[in-house]
């Protein structure tokens, strides 16, 4: 084991610990400690160095009083917030009836007979280090179950990083039948952070789970992210991430389709500068007939900023009637700047339909002229390409009012870097 | 209106332009006619303003000031319109908000009041209805999946928005049909006045005979080697270019 991976491990020892949790923590550790944290090496992970990023474990974040800097972007939708402090739980609005909420000390400590049942057994792809190092390390997280056939609403679930190691868990369970739209919001400082979080998702039979997530952590930031999502039977899970923030990010999203006939949509949007690097990485496991899978991601990236892209769909044998599509594309608006995408389509049926697209451009000179000579200047035109080049994914958003407060974000972004005074126009 | 003397350009390194000198009075109508490779898109991008199009000699001057130097953006809010040969499609960005933001950036430039959405559509409906350009069209993205005759009834359209003092209108009446042609025609002459310029170019007599020209020079190798009135285009339909070329030399 190198030292580096040591050093993780004994980070695990300190403080007192969350009840009940021994056995697994001692189980994920010795996962953990088989090969450390993951290298360039991995098949998965060849484009993402979080060795030569991550280094030594930063010392334990310490829970916010107040993470008052946290600005809601999506306050526009009026939806109860939930806040969490370096990674602690800092204050709750209440939910609609039917909607439990437990931070995860309170959901161990109360032996939560739900929380039992489902944490840590969520279906994943085998071979995870980062999940042991989840498991092994967390330290707080959002339990969240909406009972069946319950419309639950919307709950806005604000991180604010200041500094440190923070490592999360959140589970999240939805009945058969159960609505609901979970939206986080990830900003923080620029104080030397590394975020860890693993979000257990179960999508009951014919639920709905509207899950979106503004990744815009601070600038000195290790931002990790997995969402292991099983969908039963008739289930639907629509995700989006929007990703502008941290110095190194990865969100990987594994979707596990339990029962048939069920779908899921995972996209995004990602825009990054100077020297970022963020990396989305999906497996979706089509176990099962009859389900239907969409992945739309769209990206602009700017100076030596890096993106990676690696969508791996997997058709299991007797899992006809599979629908499968994917969508990579990117602007590079640098020489400097770079995609690494990588589809990987793995089928064993014979029934199916599977396609996937990888495209990466820069913008278009006649274009760019052709909005200059009708007036535009050149800073506008080359943000509103941006944006309309954008467009395909943030509409992968179904909610209107959702969509635009992400677009608000976008359009911040392109403002900023367009370089035009005053953004590019808001209505399209 | 427009004065151009002695205009030199190349491209990429090579000479395409050989010493232009074009003179426009307020509502002329002028049109330059040439054959394939004479330098006819050279000259409207120039006046444009496209990056790559480099004078090495020479001025143009729009109402008395020269514009060589300045954007594209720039030149279009002095009352400068080029109607492009083809089109280009924008996916993503709907005509609607392209015309907006383009009439109301053209605006702003000059120090004027921008025009509200509402009054904007309203300008917008006026203009569309005169030119047979449906509200259905303007909900698409610009130009895409728009017919030959479309994309060109769309510049026609902008053109009859933004008013311009002088309008380049580069082979517009390439690839299309008769009645498409028409349409354009009646767009172009519907504007016509004491303070519009056109520059028509064109490999093609018969767009002359819906928009009459004032002038007509006959463009070769890079600089105008005959000009006339609306006669000489129809001798040139009669003789050929080659016959009037070696004329003219």
């Amino acid at each position: 084991m190198t030292g580096a991976a040591q050093s993780w491990l004994d980070a695990a020892l300190e403080g007192p610990d969350l009840p009940g949790l021994g056995k697994a923590r001692g189980a994920a550790a010795k996962a953990f400690a088989k090969e450390g944290l993951p290298h360039r090496r991995m098949e998965d992970w060849k484009y993402t160095d979080i060795r030569s990023r991550l280094g030594e474990a930063l010392p334990p974040a310490e829970p916010l009083e107040a993470p008052g800097d946290f600005l809601n972007p999506f306050a526009a939708l009026d939806a109860p917030e939930i806040c969490f402090g370096n990674g602690f739980w800092a204050h709750g609005a209440e939910l609609r009836e039917g909607v439990d909420v437990l931070t995860l000390s309170e959901a161990l400590s109360a032996k939560a007979d739900w929380v039992a049942k489902s944490l840590g057994a969520a279906k994943a792809p085998e071979d995870q280090p980062m999940l042991a190092l989840n498991t092994a390390l967390m330290r707080d997280g959002l339990c969240l179950k909406v009972a069946r056939g319950l419309d639950g609403g919307a709950v806005v679930l604000g991180h604010e990083g200041r500094a440190g190691r923070q490592t999360v868990r959140n589970l999240i369970v939805l009945e058969p039948g159960a609505r609901f739209t979970l939206i986080e919001a990830h900003q923080g400082g620029g104080e030397a952070q590394q975020s860890q979080q693993v979000s257990e998702i179960f999508v009951g039979e014919g639920a709905q789970l509207t899950h979106i997530r503004l990744q815009d952590a601070g600038a000195k930031t290790v931002h990790l992210a997995t969402d292991v999502v099983n969908v039963a039977g008739g289930g639907d899970y629509r995700g989006f991430v929007t990703t502008t923030g941290a110095a190194l990010s990865r969100q990987e999203t594994f979707i596990e389709f339990t029962g048939p006939d069920a779908e899921a949509h995972i996209s995004g949007a990602y825009m990054l500068a100077s020297d970022q690097h963020a990396d989305v990485t999906t497996r979706i496991h089509h176990a099962v007939p009859r389900c239907t899978s969409r992945e739309v991601f769209k990206g602009v990236i700017a100076d030596e900023a890096r993106g990676v892209f690696q969508g791996r769909v997997i058709v299991a044998e007797g899992a006809q009637k599979t629908d499968g599509h994917q969508l990579n594309k990117t602007l590079l608006l640098s020489d400097r700047a770079e995609i690494d995408t990588k589809p990987e389509l793995e089928i064993y049926a014979d029934d199916v339909k599977c396609s996937h697209g990888a495209a990466t451009g820069q913008l278009d000179e006649n274009q760019l002229f052709y909005m200059r000579a009708r007036g535009i200047d050149e800073a506008s035109a080359r943000g509103l390409l941006m944006q309309s080049f954008l467009a395909e994914a943030l509409e992968e958003v179904e909610d209107e009012r959702l969509r635009a407060c992400l677009q608000g974000h976008v359009n911040g972004w392109l403002g900023a870097h367009a370089e035009k005074p005053g953004g590019v126009p808001h209505e399209l | 209106m427009l004065q151009i003397s002695d205009l030199h350009v190349s491209v990429d390194g090579k000479d395409i332009l050989k010493g232009i000198s074009l003179e426009m009075g307020k509502g002329e109508v002028h049109a330059i006619m040439g054959p394939n490779g004479s330098g006819k898109s050279t000259l409207s991008y120039t006046l444009a303003g496209r990056a790559g199009y480099e004078i090495a000699q020479g001025e143009i001057l729009l109402g008395g000031v020269d514009i060589a130097d300045l954007a594209p953006e720039e030149r279009a809010a002095k009352g400068f319109f080029l109607a492009l040969q083809y089109p280009v499609e924008i996916p993503g960005v709907t005509t609607m908000t392209f015309l907006r933001t383009a009439f109301n950036a053209q605006r702003k430039a000059r120090g004027e009041e921008e025009l509200s959405a509402p009054q904007f559509l309203r300008l917008v409906r006026e203009k569309a209805r005169a030119l047979n350009v449906s509200e259905e069209m303007l909900k698409r993205a610009l130009n895409v999946g728009f017919s030959g005759g479309e994309k060109k009834r769309m510049e026609v359209l902008q053109m009859s928005l933004f008013e311009p003092a002088l309008t380049v209108l580069d082979e517009t009446d390439s690839g299309l049909d008769i009645d498409a042609l028409k349409v354009v025609a009646d767009g172009v002459n519907a504007l016509r006045g004491p303070e519009r310029a056109f520059l028509v170019i064109t490999h093609y007599q018969r767009l002359l005979d819906y928009i009459v020209p004032d002038y007509v020079h006959i463009l070769a190798d890079g600089r105008i080697v005959r000009s006339g009135g609306k006669e000489l285009a129809i001798e040139l339909e009669k003789k050929g270019y080659d016959a009037l070329i070696r004329e003219a030399a």
